[in-house]
This record gives structure tokens, sequence and C-alpha cells, in this order.
């Protein structure tokens, strides 16, 4: 578990000091991996590790209806749509489909959604939105 | 041919709920009331992607393929999530959340005062400087000591007294820079407050 959360966190996107400034230990602790001085940065974290409720109105499954939710419920409801999120991550198996709509959230939430005329797998049905060939820029 | 992949957030999600597994959070009675007011507005979207997720065959009692014992548990009879299930798991989630949310990012740094000194005044709103940075609660990667919000780290705090003294890190958001956009996206930076030796723990001061 904490192999996966590091190598996670190497991602530039998410993190900067993992592995070079910092070290998680088998406890889960944070630990220096070389001598610092004061006021040097150990880590940076970016949004890609802030999971925020961003990523649940993101959701390509659930979204839309926790944004309506919100808009209905008002402020506070941020905590409600993580804990959402955390729940559905649960019954998932912290998975989510390559291609129909589910679950990855932020960075395919972000890309424009193509419709393909046919189906790019045997699973797959015509006019479906294809995410992993967004994701290799194909069409 | 498996069509399931990891998904986006599942190295942080599985890390706190492995966590939360060993040590359960309770919630707060204060907050019940209002966690029970929303379970109903969410439920479905719940019970929904538990339909989508459910496989027949590889979710099915003692032919189960299922790795996760919490899920091969809940999955045994061959019939997927039951509401009970579907209830312990989202009241469960707002245990996770409740205990380990960060409810606002930290302070800023100060701008003109260099290394670990933190701008005194307003809580900033969004956590990053950029006009696109994420707001709000946050989960933060689990690493004990360091990223754990406020009410966690107060044990922590307790238990540190003892042996480890005060933090040796400070956290805290980037300040906007008066030129250029160096540290744009950076939700927290850890700062050392003083020199840190290799192999030292790593524990946030407060």
């Amino acid at each position: 578990m904490l192999a996966i959360l590091t190598e996670w966190l190497k991602d530039t996107t998410r993190s900067v000091g993992i592995g070079s400034n910092v070290v998680l230990a088998a406890s889960g602790d944070a630990l220096a991996a070389r001598s610092v001085e004061a006021g040097e940065t150990l880590l940076e974290l970016r949004s890609g590790a802030c999971l925020t409720a961003r990523a649940a109105y993101a959701d390509r499954e659930m979204g839309r209806d926790l944004q309506e939710i919100a808009a209905q419920v008002g402020p506070g409801f941020d905590t409600v749509a993580l804990a959402t999120l955390c729940a559905v991550e649960r019954v998932r198996g912290f998975e989510a489909e390559t291609w129909y709509a589910g679950s990855t959230a932020a960075e395919q939430a972000a890309a424009p959604r193509t419709m393909h005329k046919e189906p790019c797998t045997s699973t797959a049905s015509r006019w479906h939105i294809c995410t992993a060939h967004l994701a290799n820029g194909a069409q | 041919m498996s069509l399931a992949q990891a998904s986006v957030w599942s190295p942080l999600t599985s890390a706190h709920w492995a966590e939360e597994t060993l040590n359960p959070s309770a919630i707060d009675p204060e907050l019940l009331p209002l966690v029970q007011q929303a379970m109903p507005l969410v439920m479905p979207q719940v019970e929904l992607a538990a339909r989508r997720a459910w496989v027949p065959g590889k979710m099915d009692g003692a032919r189960s393929q299922l790795s996760d014992p919490w899920e091969r548990a809940a999955t045994d009879d061959g019939a997927g999530y039951s509401r009970v299930e579907l209830e312990e798991v989202l009241t469960a989630a707002f245990g996770l959340v409740l205990a380990r949310q960060w409810t606002a990012p930290p302070p800023e740094f100060a701008p003109a005062g260099g290394g670990a000194a933190l701008a005194r005044g307003d809580v900033p709103a969004r956590w990053g400087f950029g006009d696109g940075a994420p707001e709000g609660p946050a989960l933060l990667p689990p690493l004990a000591g360091l990223l754990e919000p406020e009410a966690a780290s107060a044990a922590e705090g307790e238990a540190a007294a003892d042996g480890e003294g005060e933090g040796n890190v400070v956290v805290g958001v980037p300040p906007r820079p008066a030129v250029g956009s160096l540290g744009e996206g950076v939700c927290v930076r850890c700062v050392a407050a003083r020199r840190i030796e290799r192999g030292e723990r790593l524990v946030r001061r407060a």
C-alpha cells in the first residue's frame, strides 16, 4: 500500500520531494531522506495530490448528480461530496472502468469528450465515450 | 479481458481506507444528525456505483476472485452489496472524511519572510495562489505527523511532547510571488523549521 502511494506521489503532477527529500517509513511516518537546513523546502504537494470535492463533482458517473444536490443544499456540501467519493471508491474496489461512464474523475473529466461512431473494443457499445482513446490522443 | 484499472485517486483513497480499517474514526455525536440527514441525499449515487461495479462470478462467495477481505466478505452471499452494507460503507466514509480532512488550507507563507515564516492573517481561500487552485476541504496523502489535520496532530503533539519536542516542519500554502508564477500549482509546501538530520521523523509544527 505504502509503495503504491509512494510511486503515485513521485509523479511530478502530484508532488516534488518524495524520494529525494522525504521517504515514507513502514509505519506511515515521513522521514528526512537527507539532512536539510532550516528554510529548505522538503516537499511540495500539487493539486494532483490534494483530493477535494472537485474530484467528486468531476466523477463521470455521479458528478453531475452531486453538482445538482450541492446547488440545492448550498455551502457545506463539499464534505458530503468527499465522503460520497470515498464510499464510491470503496464499493468500486478502487477501480475505474477504462471506457464506460465511470469514475476516473479529475484527469478525464478535464478532457473534452469524443463520441466514436464504431466500437473500438469487442465489449464497447456504439457511440460510447472512449476515455482510453482520449488519453492516448487517438480519434 | 478486464477493462478495469486503478482509479486516479485510488492510491490516496485506499491508503486512507486502510488506516480507517485499522483505526475506525468515531463520528462526533454533534455531527451525527447532520450525517444522518446527508446520507439519504447521496445514497442513490453509492447504490448506483455498487450496482455498476458488481461483476457476477467475480463476487460470488466461495468462488470470489476478490483480493480485498472486506469486499469479499461484503459480497460473500453472491448477491452484491446489501442496503445495510452500503449504509455501513457510507457511514464509515463520513467518519473517515470528518476525521482526516483538512477543513481549510493551512496559512500562507510570508511573502517576504522567506524560509519557514508563515504570514499572519486570514486562512487562504484556496489551496495555492492560482485562480484555478482547489478550494474547500481536502484529503491529503496520509503522511503521519506531517500532513494530518489539526485534530489528529493534536494527539500526535501530546505524544511528541514527551520525546521529540515541537514539530520540525512548517506546512503552508505558497504566496503569490511579486513577479512571475513560480510555485503556481503547488497546494502545500513543507519547509524545514530547523536543521533536520537524515532519517529524522518529520513532524508538522502547530
